[in-house]
């Protein structure tokens, strides 16, 4: 730094005097320039004895820093070993815990489908959401006008029930659940369904009711193609299999057939008793 | 709906009759299809005048609501089977004579 501020200063009195050279009448700064020329080698001096002076103060420093740093060094490895080692030994996944996550995921990530709900059903039973409890469940939502969808659904439910009686052994209630309670009454249920099989369990109840457990279920329904007195509902032709707790687990659209929804239904019952 | 009176026409019996008159009309309809077609059904779907009869019973053993409905499944049906369908010249939307273009 010294030695760039004497270059500089130098450079500006060369140029200084390079400039008044031509009027040798002049002979003010160049006279300057020599002054400050030697009270500069006098600073230049101070400096190299300072510097030697420094030197030996940086020898003894560097002397006893050692005694700081190695201790240190030592310090901050021993802490990254340990955090590395309790890092690990955090992030180990041990089998039973593996186990927890898996079903408190499925807990977790299970849609917010179902709730309490009070119906009617064939006989004017009052029947809740607790009776179900215990049982498995599949549950249809339709209604008797549907022209062609409706009679196929309760069909292969009537079919997927057989099925998983005679070829595994296991009883589930089937419901179904009208979304047209206007006509449905449950003399027309009863007729309806003890064409297909007289398990299933009908259920129908006043509007309010029947919608509140539409909207529970996610169940899509809207009346259409009006004509006169006569129409049709529109609505989504999903099976819900409830779990003894009254858990949605699955949700079976149109496109299985009777085997498949009996051998999904039969998968899920395994899972569950594992 | 009064308690007591089953509507007799969506149970099994009258299922199947319905869909037997509407299968017999269907039938009919792809058998006359070469007729050109001039009676009007529900969905903007025309028949030819040789399946008046059918179309009759269709009507008298379904619903109304149940006939529109599969009146649509039909047109939907042959809409999809257009674009599905190997001659060129009726794939694809139609192509409609343009009334005027601009020439300079």
């Amino acid at each position: 730094m010294l030695n760039s501020r004497l270059v500089a200063l130098s450079l500006r009195h060369g140029l200084s005097a390079s400039s008044w050279v031509p009027r040798p009448t002049r002979s003010y700064p160049l006279r300057s320039f020599v002054s400050r020329g030697y009270s500069n080698g006098t600073r230049r001096r101070d400096h190299n004895l300072a510097r030697q002076l420094s030197d030996d103060n940086e020898l003894s420093n560097s002397q006893s820093w050692i005694y700081y740093v190695i201790p240190t060094a030592l310090l901050v490895l021993a802490g990254a070993a340990t955090f590395i080692h309790y890092n690990d030994e955090k992030r180990v996944i041990s089998q039973e815990s593996k186990q927890d996550t898996i079903t408190a995921r499925q807990n977790i990530n299970r849609p917010a489908i179902g709730g309490p709900f009070k119906l009617y059903d064939i006989e004017g039973n009052l029947v809740t959401e607790s009776d179900l409890r215990g049982n498995w469940t599949l549950m249809y939502f339709g209604y008797t006008s549907c022209p062609d969808v409706g009679p196929e659904e309760v069909q292969k439910m009537a079919d997927g029930i057989n099925i998983l009686e005679s070829k595994y052994n296991i009883k589930i209630t089937p419901i179904f659940i009208t979304i047209d309670p206007q006509r449905d009454a449950p003399a027309q249920l009863k007729a309806y369904l003890q064409e297909f099989d007289s398990r299933i369990k009908g259920l129908t109840g006043p509007i309010d009711a029947v919608r509140q457990i539409a909207q529970e279920y996610r169940v899509f329904f809207k009346k259409v193609d009006e004509i006169g007195q006569d129409y049709l509902v529109e609505c989504s032709h999903n099976m819900y299999l409830l779990d003894p707790n009254l858990d949605t687990v699955r949700c079976f659209g149109v496109e299985y057939d009777a085997s498949q929804l009996s051998d999904a239904i039969m998968a899920e019952v395994r899972k569950a008793s594992k | 709906m009064a308690d007591g009176a089953v509507m007799t026409d969506v149970l099994a019996q009258g299922r199947a009759a319905c869909y037997k008159a509407r299968d017999a009309f269907y039938a009919c309809l792809e058998r006359e299809s070469d007729k050109k077609p001039t009676e009007i059904a529900t969905v903007g779907l025309l028949y030819p005048a040789e399946c008046k009869k059918s179309r009759a019973d269709f009507v008298a053993n379904c619903r109304p609501t149940w006939v529109k409905h599969f009146d649509r499944q039909y047109c939907a049906k042959k809409r999809v089977q257009r674009l599905l369908d190997n001659d060129e010249s009726r794939r694809g939307p139609i192509s409609l004579p343009q009334p005027y273009t601009f020439k300079p």
